[in-house]
C-alpha cells in the first residue's frame, strides 16, 4: 500500500496546485467542478481553508409549491413558506415532506462553495432521525435548521439543542420517557451513538443507560406548534448514581422546573469524559478522510486534535481548522481513496454536467425537478432526511466494508443508469426535461478541436485520479474517431460545427460523440471515487 | 403434506437438460435456505402468547396484552396461543409445514440494535466483534477461491442473492462479500470494468480493484439472472406488499433454476416502542400489521413454491435481532430486549414447538428478560448440518464453535430421519428451590457433553458451572451460592439433543 508520508496534525507546508486543491474540494464539497478550481485560482493554502471552512449564509426556506395539487388550507399560499405555519392534516404534512425532501436537496445541489452543506450531511449522519418515523414537516425542517445552525458551533451546546429537538424527542421517545415509565431510548443513544460511541475505552454501563434514562425525563413537545416544554410531573425526582466510568458521579434529584437542568449535567458529566473528544474525530476522520483509523493515525492525529477540542471548550471552528489543514488530510495517498456516496455522486454528477432545470420562481416545476434528484439518491441507497436508523448509514461506520457497502451489483448499476438518463435528456417530472448541454462543457476546455486534450481535460476534471492512458485512447478512438486512427477526424467535425452551428446534422453528431464521452468517463470506476 | 408435483419438463420452452448438472448435483447442492430478517426487534411475547401463564402475561403487559379469546392455537401445542395476525401462518403448522424455535438469543445479550444485528449475522459472542457473516463463511469454505475466476461451470450463479439494494452483513465472507444484491431481475445495465488492475498499491486502487470485481460479476451474473427469471411466468398469486414482492422474486429466481443457495429478503419496522398496538384494539397497530404481512407473504410464498415444484429444495428461517422486555411501558409499546422465537417453514421442517414457554415472573420488573433456551447459532448450526449436509467440523469452524444440533429437520437431503416419539420428561431439577448458600443441581446425563448455564433475570451469563462430558445416568453437581446477590436466577441445561430452562430464586 502506498505509504502515508503523514500522520501528522500540523499545518500542511507542501505544494497547493490544482491536484491538491481538486482532493481538498472533493472531499469538502459534493465534487470538484471546473468552477470550484477556477474559484480559488491564485488563492494561498491559507485562504483556501479559511474561505471553504465558513458557515454558508442561511437559505431561504422550503415553499409551499403544491398549492395546485394539495391547497393548503393554512393560510399559506402558493410560493410562501410554510414553516411557520399549523399543521393543517395529513395531506397537507406530507406536501410539506416533499417540499423540504426537495428543498433540502437543492441545497446540495446548488450549494455555497464551503465545507457546511456536507458538515451538515456530516451531522444529519452523526445525530440520525428519521422523518418517515416523525413524520412532522416542521420538525424536519427545525431540525435541519438545528443541524445548520451548530455544524460549526460548540459541540456541548449542539448536544444540549439536539437533545431538546422536538423530531429527536420523538424519534427516540423523549418525550415518552416518565418516571413511571422510564424509557432507555435516547439514554442510550446519546452515549452509544452521540458522545462516546462504543470503543475500548467507553465504558458505561448498563446502569448508567438507566441512571441517565431517569435523567431525561419529563422533556416535552408540542405536536402543535413543535415548541419544547418540560413537565415536570413527568420528571423522576430522585437521585441518579453513576457507575465508576462516570467516577461515581451522582446527579442530585431536583423537583419543579429544575429536574430540567439535570440533563445538561448529565451532558457536562459525559463531556468530562476524553473519549467523547477522541469519538468525534475518529468520526470527522471517517466522513472526510478514510475509514481505517490505525494506531498511528489515533496518536498522532486523532489524539493532538481531540486535545485539541477540549481545549477550545468543544468548539467546531478550530477544530474543523486545525483538521483540514493538517498534513495527514492533504496526504497524496488519499487522493481518490474513498467511495462516493450517492448524495456525493449524484451531486458531483449535477453539479459537473450543469443541467437546465426550471427557473426558481417556477415553484411547482423547480420543487418537481429537484425532487427527481432526491429520488435518486433514494434508490441508490442515500435518503436524505432518512437514515436507514438511527446509528446513520452504515457505509460511514460499518466494519469491514465501510464505504465498499455503498455499491453492489444494483447500486452500481444504478448509478451509472442515472448518468446515462441525464446525459440523453430521459429525466422527467411533470412534463418537464431536464436538459444537459454537453457541447457547452466541451467548449469550456482549452482546445475542444483537439480530441486529446478534450479528453484529458475532461478526464482530469471528472476524475479523482489520473486515468490510465491506453483507457483514453481507446475512447478518443472508438468515440470521438468512430474507429478511426486519425485525430483530424475529430477536429474536422467540431471545426464544421463551430462554422455552421445551426446545422443539426453536424450538431447530432459532435453531441452525440460528446454524450457517449461523458457517458464513458463516468462509467469509469474512478468516477465512483472522490 | 401436499405433495411436491414434478417439476416441469419445459421451462419457458428450454429443455430442463439446458441445467446440465442437475443430475449430478451433490447431497445438499441444491437445497436453498430463504432467511427473513425482521429488522428492529420482533416482540415474540406478543407474537406467541404463553397462554400456560395467561394471567401473568396479562397483568405484565396490561396496555397490550392481546386477549385470550382472540389467540389462534396450532395442533403442535395447546400452550402457545398465536396472534391473530398470524392466521394464514398457523394454516402452515396445520399442514405440518412449520417449526417454532422458543427463546432464541444468546448469552449476555446486548441490547443496542447495531450491535445485536452484528451478533446474529456475524455469529459472534456477545463479547466479541466478528467481520465476515455465518453464511459468507459457508459459502467461503465451499467457494475458497471466491471470487477468482467465478462464475464457472460448477458454479455459474451468484452464490448467494439479497433481493433489494443492501447486502446483509450475513453474507460478509472473510474477505469478500459472498453474494449479489438485486432488486429488479428483468433489468440490468452493462457496467464497465474492461481493464483489469494491474496493482492494488494504493488506496485509490484497492477501491478500484473492488469495484472492477463488483462490475465483472454484475456482467457475468446478469444474463443467468435475467433468464432465470423471465423462465417463470405462472407464478401463484401474492399480496402487494415489499416481503411478499421481495419472495415472489426469490420463488422465480428458484424456479428459473439458478442454484443460488442463500436468499436473504427483509421486513423493518419491528423496533415498537410505541403504538405497538392500537390505542382501543390491541389486536391491531403496527405489530399486528406487520405480523400480517409476514404471514401472508410466507403463505404465498409456499404456495408459489408448491405449484412450482420446488418446495422440496427451499427452507425458510425468520430471525431478528432481539425479543423485547416482559413488561410492556406506557406508550403502548415494548422496550428492546432478549430472547425471542424463530420460525421455519417448509416441506421438510420438522414440525413441531422446540423448547418450553417462557417463565414469566409474578411481578415482572422493567428490565426483566426472556432468558434464551437456545442459542441462535445452535440453529444456524443445525440448519448447516442437517439442511446443506456439512460435517460437523466445517458446521463448528463456521459457527466458530461448536453448537448443540437440533433435529430441525424432517427427512430431507441428508438423511437425518427424526420420528417424533413423544418424549419422556426431562430431568433436571435444582433443589432447594428457594435456596440461600447451597444449591443442587441434577440431571440425567444420555452421555457426552453436558452444560449448564446460570443466567440472571437481564439475561446476562453468569457462570457455568458443569461443562464436561458425563457418563450417562443421573449427574449431580452442588453449587456455592452464598455470594449470589438475591433475587431471580434461570438454570439453562444442554445434553445432546435435549435442553431444559427453569428458574430458581436466592433468598
Amino acid at each position: 500500500m502506498k505509504a502515508i508520508k503523514s500522520f501528522s496534525a500540523e499545518k500542511y507546508s507542501g505544494p497547493w496546485t490544482n491536484l491538491e486543491k481538486k482532493h481538498f474540494l472533493n472531499r469538502v464539497l459534493f465534487g470538484c467542478t471546473q468552477d470550484d478550481l477556477q474559484s480559488l485560482e491564485n488563492k494561498t493554502f491559507e485562504q483556501c481553508i479559511e474561505e471553504l471552512i465558513q458557515p454558508s449564509p442561511a437559505p431561504f426556506p422550503p415553499l409551499n409549491h403544491y398549492q395546485n395539487q394539495e391547497p393548503d388550507t393554512t393560510g399559506v399560499a402558493y410560493g410562501q413558506t410554510w414553516i411557520n405555519a399549523p399543521y393543517g392534516n395529513g395531506v397537507i404534512n406530507a406536501r410539506r415532506v416533499a417540499s423540504l425532501r426537495s428543498w433540502w436537496v437543492q441545497q446540495l445541489l446548488f450549494q455555497k462553495r464551503t465545507v457546511h452543506e456536507k458538515l451538515i450531511l456530516f451531522w444529519h449522519n452523526h445525530f440520525a432521525t428519521q422523518m418517515e418515523i416523525y413524520e412532522v414537516a416542521k420538525f424536519a425542517f427545525d431540525y435541519q435548521n438545528l443541524l445548520r445552525t451548530y455544524a460549526v458551533g460548540n459541540f456541548r451546546d449542539f448536544v444540549k439543542a439536539i437533545t431538546l429537538d422536538p423530531a429527536m424527542l420523538e424519534y427516540l421517545n423523549g418525550q415518552r420517557n416518565t418516571k413511571e415509565a422510564p424509557d432507555e431510548n435516547y439514554a442510550r443513544e446519546l452515549q452509544e451513538l452521540f458522545m462516546l460511541g462504543k470503543g475500548e475505552n467507553s465504558n458505561y454501563t448498563e446502569h448508567d443507560v438507566r441512571e441517565a434514562a431517569r435523567v431525561l425525563t419529563g422533556h416535552n413537545y408540542s405536536r402543535l406548534d413543535g415548541k419544547y416544554s418540560f413537565d415536570a410531573s413527568r420528571h423522576d425526582t430522585g437521585d441518579k448514581q453513576f457507575s465508576d466510568f462516570f467516577h461515581n458521579q451522582t446527579i442530585t434529584g431536583k423537583a419543579r422546573e429544575e429536574g430540567a437542568g439535570e440533563t445538561d449535567e448529565l451532558i457536562e458529566m459525559i463531556l468530562q469524559q476524553p473519549e467523547v473528544s477522541k469519538f468525534i474525530v475518529r468520526k470527522l476522520y471517517r466522513f472526510f478522510i478514510y475509514y481505517e483509523i490505525s494506531d498511528a493515525v489515533e496518536l498522532q492525529f486523532i489524539e493532538p486534535l481531540a486535545k485539541l477540542f477540549r481545549e477550545q471548550n468543544y468548539e467546531l471552528l478550530p477544530l474543523l481548522k486545525a483538521f483540514f489543514s493538517s498534513q495527514h488530510f492533504h496526504d497524496p495517498a488519499f487522493h481518490g481513496a474513498v467511495i462516493a456516496s450517492p448524495l456525493d455522486f449524484i451531486v458531483k454528477t449535477f453539479r459537473h454536467l450543469k443541467p437546465e432545470v426550471p427557473e426558481e420562481t417556477d415553484v411547482f416545476l423547480y420543487y418537481s425537478v429537484c425532487n427527481v434528484f432526491m429520488y435518486f439518491a433514494g434508490i441508490t441507497q442515500q435518503i436524505i432526511g432518512d437514515p436507514p436508523s438511527v446509528s446513520g448509514w452504515p457505509a460511514y461506520h460499518q466494519a469491514p466494508l465501510y464505504h465498499q457497502l455503498w455499491i453492489n451489483s444494483d447500486t452500481y448499476q444504478k448509478r451509472n443508469q442515472g448518468i446515462l438518463a441525464l446525459l440523453f435528456n430521459e429525466v422527467k417530472s411533470e412534463g418537464y426535461k431536464v436538459k444537459v448541454d454537453v457541447i457547452h462543457l466541451a467548449s469550456k476546455t482549452t482546445d475542444p478541436g483537439e480530441p486529446n486534450k478534450l479528453i484529458n481535460e475532461l478526464s482530469g476534471i471528472l476524475l479523482p485520479i489520473a486515468v490510465d492512458e491506453a483507457v483514453k485512447q481507446k475512447f478518443k478512438k472508438d468515440i470521438l474517431l468512430s474507429g478511426q486512427s486519425n485525430d483530424y477526424y475529430w477536429t474536422q467535425l467540431w471545426d464544421n460545427f463551430q462554422n455552421k452551428p445551426d446545422d443539426e446534422n453536424l450538431k447530432n453528431m459532435v453531441e452525440q460523440r460528446l454524450r457517449i464521452l461523458i457517458l464513458y468517463l463516468t462509467g469509469l470506476p474512478e468516477y465512483q471515487l472522490i | 403434506m401436499a405433495a411436491g408435483g414434478i417439476a416441469p419438463y419445459f421451462m419457458g420452452g428450454l429443455p430442463l437438460s439446458a441445467f446440465g448438472q442437475l443430475n449430478e448435483t451433490a447431497l445438499g447442492d441444491d437445497k436453498v435456505l430463504v432467511v427473513i430478517q425482521m429488522a428492529g426487534g420482533n416482540d415474540g411475547l406478543n407474537t406467541l402468547i404463553p397462554v400456560d401463564q395467561y394471567s401473568r402475561y396479562q397483568s405484565a403487559r396490561k396496555n397490550i396484552a392481546i386477549p385470550e379469546n382472540k389467540l389462534l392455537s396450532i395442533p403442535q401445542s395447546d400452550k402457545i396461543g398465536i396472534h391473530p395476525s398470524l392466521e394464514k401462518i398457523t394454516q402452515l403448522f396445520e399442514e405440518g409445514k412449520g417449526t417454532i424455535i422458543q427463546d432464541v438469543g444468546y448469552p449476555d445479550p446486548d441490547f443496542s440494535h447495531f450491535r445485536s444485528t452484528d451478533i446474529w449475522n456475524t455469529a459472534s459472542d456477545s463479547d466479541k466483534h466478528v467481520l465476515s457473516g455465518w453464511a459468507g463463511r459457508y459459502l467461503s469454505i465451499e467457494n475458497p477461491d471466491y471470487p477468482n475466476g467465478y462464475p464457472n461451470t460448477n458454479h455459474p450463479d451468484p452464490l448467494s442473492i439479497q433481493i433489494g439494494s443492501v447486502l446483509n452483513t450475513s453474507l460478509q465472507g472473510p474477505v469478500y462479500p459472498m453474494g449479489m444484491a438485486i432488486a429488479d431481475p428483468n433489468f440490468f445495465y452493462e457496467l464497465i470494468a474492461e481493464t483489469p488492475v494491474a496493482t492494488t498499491s494504493t488506496y485509490a486502487e484497492k477501491e478500484l480493484a473492488f469495484l472492477k470485481q463488483v462490475a465483472n460479476q454484475t456482467n457475468q451474473y446478469s444474463g443467468v439472472i435475467r433468464d432465470a427469471g423471465q423462465r417463470i411466468t405462472n407464478q401463484s398469486g401474492y399480496p402487494d406488499e415489499s416481503l411478499a414482492n421481495q419472495l415472489k422474486i426469490v420463488a422465480k429466481l428458484i424456479a428459473g433454476g439458478l442454484r443460488t443457495k442463500f436468499y436473504f429478503v427483509q421486513i423493518g419496522g419491528f423496533d415498537t416502542h410505541d403504538n405497538q398496538v392500537q390505542n382501543g384494539d390491541v389486536t391491531k397497530g403496527e405489530h399486528a400489521e406487520l405480523l400480517q404481512k409476514l404471514s401472508e407473504a410466507v403463505f404465498a410464498f409456499t404456495r408459489d413454491l408448491e405449484k412450482q415444484g420446488i418446495s422440496e429444495r427451499v427452507l425458510t428461517m425468520t430471525y431478528s435481532e432481539f425479543g423485547r422486555r416482559i413488561r410492556s411501558n406506557a406508550s403502548l409499546g415494548t422496550d428492546h430486549g432478549a430472547a425471542a422465537p424463530m420460525f421455519l417453514f417448509g416441506s421438510h421442517v420438522n414440525s413441531k414447538v422446540f423448547g418450553e414457554n417462557p417463565i414469566l415472573p409474578d411481578n415482572p420488573q422493567t428490565e426483566d428478560n426472556v432468558p434464551m433456551q437456545y442459542d441462535f447459532r445452535s440453529v444456524y448450526a443445525s440448519v448447516l448440518e442437517r439442511w446443506f449436509c456439512l460435517d460437523t467440523g466445517s458446521v463448528s469452524d463456521v459457527m466458530l464453535k461448536p453448537f448443540q444440533s437440533l433435529p430441525l429437520i424432517q427427512g430431507g437431503p441428508c438423511g437425518f430421519i427424526t420420528a417424533n416419539e413423544p418424549q419422556p420428561e426431562i430431568l433436571f431439577k435444582a433443589y432447594p428451590n428457594p435456596f440461600e448458600d447451597f444449591l443442587t443441581i441434577e440431571f440425567e446425563s444420555k452421555g457426552g457433553y453436558n452444560y449448564v448455564q446460570v443466567f440472571n433475570s437481564r439475561g446476562q451469563q453468569i457462570g457455568s458451572p458443569v461443562s464436561a462430558d458425563y457418563p450417562k445416568g443421573l449427574q449431580n453437581a452442588v453449587l456455592k451460592t452464598s455470594r449470589w446477590p438475591k433475587g431471580m436466577y434461570f438454570l439453562r441445561w444442554q445434553n445432546a439433543l435435549e435442553q431444559k430452562v427453569i428458574r430458581i430464586i436466592k433468598i
